[in-house]
């Protein structure tokens, strides 16, 4: 079966530790390789990369290591792939314009 | 008070401890780099030192130029110095040189346009090096472990820093610590995103304050200049390598930092006279943080790498660890502990740490590295000015 971890219990995102294939289940490990709970894989996910351990909405945080990593840019269903293109960074972003803070 | 145990080490006349022996020949100017890496050629104890900088610099940034430069000689692996310049330079081989013996270090200088062209400077050289070669010191010393200051730092992260190298790197950094070592960690930018776990670590607030406005100075040069980080950090290869926002990057390279409070906070290039976990400001630029770490008296490198990097370091062993199973088969010959196996389950992270510990403890005794056994002597100087 196929693996990721959750590193913290707070976290809404896994780290796949082989190549996730769609429709596949994979099995949701803690740090201490403790299995949770398993989840269907809804597209391909390279070893490393992450997935939605659960549905987050557009504008919600991404939890990894138990603490905010980023926001998500669109709405992410369990299973799905979760990288640049839907989940995006809070800091030193320069380039909007309400960022005025500093 | 801790009970440290020993190693056999250098001890150097100034006090400072080494746990390599070379002559460090050092270039004040780009203008005097050629003649400088001539002299320290057919000599594996004899490291040449040489950067672009040297001229047309300014204020602050001349000032840390030469501050590098000087805490770069007095490292502890250094036994003897041979300072090279042209003679028109801002910072003159004879006043370095004259700053290095007043601290207590065997040194001596040549000025080229004093001396002749290159040949006759390559040659006055060589003949000065013979000299300050008959000062490498013979015999090794017993040496208290809290002599021992270590940088910490990761370069070309992938998930497998966060998840598995980074964590084992905390493991060996809290019995390097309990050994009464001192351990310093900087990359100032890859704590963005991690301020929470600073705060819970800072052991004083005057401490979290510090690095929490180094922090701030970074998301000011981001809202002045209008641009977003991404692509410089993370990197393409972060990305392409699963993470996907500093944040991310962030929280799993202060895994490294193990499960002590920080103690105390350095600037560039200080150095670092205290015992415990240190943070210093530096760039996230691998060869720029290590110049600093060495400048503040570093004398060996542990280095967590995830898609993998060759490089070492001029004066001091860099120590790679890796856990991506495809670096470790892609890049072997450039890997001194392979992590791998932690994927599999075949260890755990605190046997990973221990490991990396005992190699440590080799290296800090003569063990060459796979970057020293391959030559490599990266150096670079972090220039805060323009060039004029």
């Amino acid at each position: 079966m196929n693996l990721a971890i959750q590193i913290a219990k707070k976290d809404n995102v896994g780290t796949a530790i082989q190549d996730l294939i769609p429709e596949q289940i994979v099995k949701i490990i803690d740090k201490n390789d403790k299995e949770i709970f398993t989840l269907k894989v809804k597209e391909y996910i390279k070893n490393g990369h992450k997935i939605a351990l659960q549905d987050i909405e557009r504008e919600s945080l991404i939890y990894k290591y138990g603490y905010v990593i980023g926001k998500a840019t669109k709405k992410i269903n369990k299973g799905e792939w979760v990288h640049i293109h839907n989940i995006e960074s809070q800091k030193a972003r320069g380039d909007l314009a309400d960022y005025r803070n500093f | 008070m801790i009970n440290s145990p020993t190693f056999k080490g250098y001890q150097r006349i100034d006090g400072s401890i080494g746990i390599r022996n070379h002559v460090l020949i050092i270039s004040t100017v780009a203008c005097a780099n050629y003649v400088a890496e001539r002299i320290a050629r057919d000599y594996l104890d004899v490291i040449p030192v040489t950067h672009q900088y040297g001229c047309d610099q300014i204020g602050k940034d001349l000032d840390l130029f030469f501050n590098t430069l000087l805490r770069i000689s007095m490292n502890g692996n250094i036994a003897a110095v041979l300072v090279i310049g042209l003679g028109c330079e801002e910072i003159s081989a004879s006043f370095l040189a004259e700053t290095i013996s007043k601290k207590g270090k065997p040194v001596d200088y040549l000025i080229i346009q004093n001396t002749g062209g290159t040949s006759d400077s390559i040659i006055e050289g060589k003949k000065k090096l013979e000299n300050l070669r008959k000062l490498l010191d013979p015999k090794k010393s017993e040496i208290s472990f809290d002599k021992l200051i270590i940088g910490l730092k990761c370069g070309g992260s992938d998930f497998s820093s966060g998840i598995i190298s980074n964590p084992a790197v905390g493991v060996t950094v809290d019995l390097l610590l309990q050994n009464g070592a001192r351990v310093i960690f900087g990359e100032t930018t890859e704590l963005l995103g991690a301020e929470e776990v600073i705060k819970e670590r800072s052991e004083t607030a005057e401490i979290e304050r510090f690095i929490l406005k180094k922090l701030n100075k970074i998301e000011e040069v981001a809202a002045r200049m209008k641009v977003d980080i991404r692509g410089a950090q993370p990197s393409p290869g972060n990305i392409e390598g699963g993470l996907s926002t500093i944040e991310e990057k962030s929280l799993g390279a202060i895994c490294k930092i193990g499960s002590s409070k920080i103690n105390h906070v350095l600037n560039y290039g200080q150095s670092c006279s205290k015992p415990g976990l240190s943070f210093m400001d530096t760039p996230g630029n691998d060869i720029l943080t290590i110049t600093g770490f060495v400048a503040g008296g570093a004398q060996v490198i542990i280095f967590t790498t995830g898609r993998g990097t060759p490089m070492g370091f001029a004066t001091v062993p860099v120590i790679k660890i890796c856990a991506s199973p495809r670096t470790v088969s892609v890049m072997e010959e450039n890997i001194d502990v392979n992590l791998s196996p932690l994927f599999s389950n075949q260890i755990s992270l605190s046997e990973a740490g221990k490991m990396i510990f005992q190699f440590f403890c080799n290296v800090i005794e003569g063990k060459l590295t796979k970057a020293e056994l391959l030559g490599h002597s990266e150096f670079g100087i972090y220039s805060i000015g323009p060039i004029l």
